[in-house]
């Protein structure tokens, strides 16, 4: 890489800290405008028709099919612009979600009394909630403590070691960010592959070290709707059609993933990556030695383990329990913002933790894409876009029931490699709820679906922030995720497809019809 | 007609995708750069370890008091430089360590 290339992305910055990039901006706004001017197609105004024959005739008089096509085409265009500022991260991304607003308010499609609600949502509150606890369970490192549980059970021999890896990353990856595990476990993986380098040089060992890393807290995010922001996104648009998702079904049925993939990939991961030393005595006595050196919990960090696992309960109990209790459900947000204030109320952590800990851009963006997603439903884009999609694939007999929920994994794993999960899940999933509300098919099967296969980001460094991590420790090469993406990425399709056949329908009892 | 928009926009977001991906690989590359000539610059130091800092700060206080007997001022002087050289040395090898060997700066 040029000095002149390095120096330019340093001007831009990274993440939220990116600066407005003019080539793509101008792109996405082309597109944006292009799409506006084209004539409205025949079939957005027949759609358009029928919904305006199927309103009451107060709200007829209100408008016309004119305009609520216009409103369609509107919503299609910022769609796609959605897509590319996505996509490139061209513009700082809470912007973009402020804009989703914005484009609403000046195009007249929401009232402007309206628009701040369409950005408001448990989910919201489940992001912010959800980030907050984990924000105070790293200040703690209680986090690290998990990393030391796992070098303590797993063992010395490397098949093992890795077992423990997966396993000790994908679990924490389904209640905390991925990136956070993945900083957590990289000086574990770093110390015994250098421990072990002493000795004799072993490259290999390194890379099937760090990579585990990657895969695992891939692996974890579909368990739990913590596993990522695209869990809560999703939760969020299958309430707008009517489905409501509790922490145990979630959890029931992202489970079969994460193990069988840990359990897959724990036999790929060692043979792609063949390592040179199998026994990793020494380095792990070395490790175990240092790791002691953290002498045992502290009060505080047991305490903030007390209002995780109350947290967890609640979760688990919502829907029972705590609805029994208080003649309502207190939903997943309001649940993870009562232990992100019982955290401030017991004097572990302050708002001023929260500010510096909490990426509150993400909250914002993802605010942003639950208000797209509701003003996609709201105004027929969704509809329209949804019988377009299904007609085209029809011929090839993927528009309903399992042929559709396979195009979701296959569109989902395959375009989370080119956009973020959280993304992909964000411009996609009303079209995918849409199909399966138009064909029949359980939206509940295909909102999930395809939350999960979004975890699919086997191919890139930069697919997941766990990725881009473990490969700025020098260890591992493009051509590794590429290698370990050959096999993963194939494995976890197969693993989805298993999951609804032989696990949601038989042994969960979900219909694959409404 | 319709179709044939519906391609070209899929066509073009696709290459929007593809094409941000490269750009994301090279910021990638950056970064794995700089963490490696840090790295590089870590090996190219002089004092490498806590024991070495002591050592050196114990043998420059040492030739400071026995080169400076009459002049007190400089003496304190120069011996509160080596101490504060001393003790960001130190600093400066917790914040590279990671946290596996450093339990102080995360608990």
């Amino acid at each position: 890489m040029t000095d002149e290339k390095a120096n330019s992305q340093e001007e831009q910055g990274t993440g939220f800290a990116k600066r407005t990039d003019f080539r793509w901006l101008g792109i996405g706004v082309a597109i944006f405008i292009a799409l506006i001017l084209i004539p409205t197609p025949q079939s957005m105004l027949l759609h358009a028709e029928s919904m305006y024959d199927q309103m009451t005739v107060s709200r007829q008089a209100e408008t016309s099919v004119e305009d609520i096509a216009s409103n369609i085409q509107v919503i299609i265009a910022l769609l796609s612009m959605c897509v590319v500022f996505f996509a490139t991260e061209a513009v700082p991304l809470p912007a973009v979600a402020l804009s989703i607003g914005l484009i609403q308010l000046f195009f007249g499609i929401t009232e402007p009394s309206r628009i701040v609600s369409t950005y408001a949502h448990d989910a919201v509150w489940f992001i912010a909630g959800s980030l907050a606890l984990g924000s105070t369970f790293i200040k703690y490192g209680v986090d690290k403590r998990i990393g030391m549980v796992v070098i303590n059970a797993a063992g010395t021999n490397i098949r093992r070691i890795i077992i423990g890896l997966l396993l000790g990353t994908s679990l924490p990856a389904a209640f905390i960010g991925e990136h956070a595990v993945a900083g957590m476990y990289l000086p574990i993986a770093i110390a015994l592959y250098t421990l072990t380098d002493k000795e004799i040089s072993c490259p290999r060992l390194g890379k099937l070290l760090t990579i585990t890393i990657a895969f695992g807290c891939m692996m974890g995010g579909p368990m739990s709707p913590t596993g990522g922001a695209r869990n809560a996104i999703m939760i969020g648009f299958l309430s707008d059609v009517g489905v409501d998702v509790s922490f145990v079904q979630w959890l029931s049925m992202g489970v079969f993933y994460t193990f069988f993939m840990v359990l897959c990939m724990s036999f790929i991961l060692p043979i792609l990556f063949k390592p040179e030393v199998t026994d990793l005595t020494k380095a792990v006595t070395v490790l175990k030695s240092d790791l002691q050196k953290h002498g045992k919990m502290t009060r505080q960090q047991w305490l903030v383990v007390a209002v995780m696992l109350l947290v967890v309960f609640l979760w688990i109990t919502d829907k029972s329990l705590v609805k029994s209790l208080f003649g309502f459900s207190l939903g997943l947000g309001g649940i993870a913002i009562t232990g992100a204030v019982l955290y401030m109320l017991l004097g572990l952590t302050t708002w001023k933790d929260y500010e510096d800990g909490v990426s509150w851009g993400v909250v914002v963006l993802y605010a942003g894409a639950i208000s797209l997603g509701s003003v996609f439903k709201a105004t027929g884009a969704a509809g329209w876009l949804a019988n377009t999609i299904i007609s085209m694939v029809e011929p090839l007999g993927m528009n309903s029931g399992f042929p559709l929920i396979v195009l979701v994994i296959i569109v989902g794993a395959s375009l989370t490699n080119l956009m973020s999960a959280g993304a992909t899940v964000a411009v996609i999933g009303p079209v995918i709820l849409g199909m399966a509300e138009a064909s029949g098919t359980n939206p509940l099967i295909v909102g999930i679906i395809l939350a999960i296969s979004t975890s699919a980001a086997f191919w890139l460094v930069i697919g997941t922030p766990a990725s881009s991590i473990v490969y700025s420790s020098g260890m591992l090469e493009s051509k590794d995720f590429i290698r370990g993406g050959t096999l993963a990425w194939p494995v976890a399709i197969l693993v989805m497809i298993g999951m609804v056949l032989i696990y949601w329908i038989p042994v969960l009892g979900l219909d694959l019809n409404i | 007609m319709e179709l044939l928009v519906a391609l070209l926009v899929v066509g073009i977001l696709l290459y929007v995708m593809i094409a941000s991906r490269k750009s994301g690989l090279d910021t990638a590359e950056s970064h794995l750069d700089r963490v490696q000539d840090e790295k590089a610059a870590w090996e190219d130091e002089r004092f490498v370890s806590y024991g070495q800092v002591q050592q050196t700060r114990e043998e420059l206080n040492t030739a400071i008091d026995s080169s400076f007997t009459g002049n007190e001022e400089h003496r304190s002087l120069l011996k509160e430089i080596v101490n504060e050289w001393a003790n960001l040395r130190v600093k400066t090898f917790e914040e590279r360590r990671s946290w596996v060997r450093s339990p102080k700066k995360e608990e």
